[in-house]
């Protein structure tokens, strides 16, 4: 059974997902397909937003919520995601992991979590500099696909994610069923290993 | 009340018309039990559509009437979708409702049966679901509740005026307060005055409940020990 993940490198959430993700890819022996998704942000608390009726506390309340739970798992794994809502440039290594799906796509789990990790660990750009340097002898080719294919190739991986009703990131998709969050990782398992024993509830 | 208080060591909110609490009532049993511990059960009367708009349908699900935006009606689909499949696993039947239903006479039908012990709670909480999502429970109608609540082994005497005026006040001024605490989603878990919005968070849970020891789990739902025959 066929497992897609789709990630979003901006995303705090994608991001703590990574490494669970990624052990599991391992423990089962079976490459998983990592695609670039940007899909809708997290509903993150803005603090000058005024609270105008219940709808808009809500949105504060939960929002001041995710973004304490994102980092109380962060913590506890050692990291620090510093400022969760700064502006992050995304798209040179969403392109770049759409080419390597293409080019040289043993490598994309490698790539994933090392553009991850200088975004979110070391709070660093994932600039076009950085996403060619880590391409290496792959660079060969990248920047005419950015100007002529890639777009179509992020713009299915999107339409064909909605098509099956996912809308953030990040998302498991097993078979054609899926899983948004990584509190899903065992059920992805379950589903995988052929639902042996009492499922994940 | 203190929203983030409680004698006993877990505090759970929960309401009916969420689908997601009502998966999470058996897991969260099953660490209670496993742990040995009480849990305080406590309404939280959700309103939905301040947050995620609302829709009516009709029986076959039909949307009738509509003031969802379009993030709105995915995050829904999804939402009902997840909880669907994760209650087959279980056994459990889930129909999507037709409406957004107004929960607080059920909320107050629970903090009722608190006065009748904890056995009286889990009847009052696991039929109420039982039959809500299979759509056989007008929750709002006074005289289903109270049956409920009968059936459940609780006395009525006193309930029908606990669910008016000053009584009926005095639960809407509780919800704010849960409201203003932070806690605005369902299942609520409140441990060690944290608060976690997930039945994903009861590995931490477990880990903060059996004192810390070792590293702390990340989110997951989790296998459990068993399932029902």
């Amino acid at each position: 059974m066929s497992v897609r993940v789709l990630v979003d490198f901006g995303s705090p959430a994608s991001y703590l997902a990574i490494a669970p993700a990624c052990e599991l890819e391992i423990r089962l022996g079976q490459a998983f397909e990592w695609l670039p998704y940007k899909g809708a942000p997290l509903p993150l608390a803005r603090p000058d937003e005024p609270d105008t009726d219940r709808g808009t506390r809500h949105r504060r309340v939960r929002g001041q919520y995710l973004l304490a739970d994102l980092r109380r798992y962060a913590e506890a794994r050692g990291l620090d995601l510093g400022d969760i809502r700064r502006a992050i440039e995304t798209e040179p290594a969403m392109l770049a992991l759409s080419w390597l799906n293409r080019r040289a796509p043993d490598l994309a789990r490698g790539f994933v979590v090392r553009a991850f990790d200088r975004i979110w660990r070391e709070h660093a750009h994932a600039d076009g500099n950085f996403v060619v340097s880590l391409l290496g002898a792959h660079a060969k080719g990248f920047e005419e696909y950015c100007r002529t294919e890639a777009p179509q190739d992020l713009q299915r991986v999107r339409t064909d994610a909605e098509a099956i009703g996912a809308w953030t990131s990040p998302v498991f998709v097993v078979g054609d069923e899926p899983f948004i969050g990584r509190q899903h990782l065992p059920i992805v398992e379950w589903l995988v290993t052929g639902q042996q024993g009492p499922p994940p509830i | 009340m203190d929203p983030l208080r409680s004698d006993r060591p877990l505090i759970v909110y929960v309401d009916f018309k969420s689908p997601y609490a009502f998966i999470a009532v058996q897991p969260t049993y099953e660490l209670a039990e496993q742990l040995r511990i009480p849990v305080e059960w406590r309404p939280l009367t959700l309103d939905i559509p301040s947050f995620a708009g609302s829709a009516r349908l009709d029986r076959d699900d039909s949307v009738l009437e509509s003031r969802r935006s379009e993030s709105q009606w995915a995050w829904v689909k999804y939402a009902y979708r997840d909880a669907r499949r994760y209650a087959r696993l279980r056994g459990q039947t889930l129909r999507g409702t037709t409406k957004i239903w107004d929960t607080t006479l059920a909320g107050m039908g629970l903090e009722w049966a608190k006065r009748f012990g904890d056995d009286v709670v889990r009847r009052y909480i696991e039929t109420t679901y039982e039959r809500f999502w299979k759509r056989e429970l007008d929750v709002e109608d006074v005289e289903v509740v109270e049956a409920l609540l009968r059936e459940c082994g609780a006395d009525l005497a006193g309930f029908r005026e606990s669910t008016q005026g000053s009584a009926r006040e005095e639960y809407l001024a509780c919800q704010l307060q849960i409201f203003d605490a932070g806690i605005f989603g369902v299942p609520g878990y409140v441990v060690d005055g944290e608060y976690f919005w997930g039945r994903e968070h009861l590995p931490r849970i477990r880990w903060i409940l059996e004192g810390r020891q070792g590293p702390s789990p990340d989110i997951a739902y989790q296998r459990v020990a068993r399932l029902p025959a």
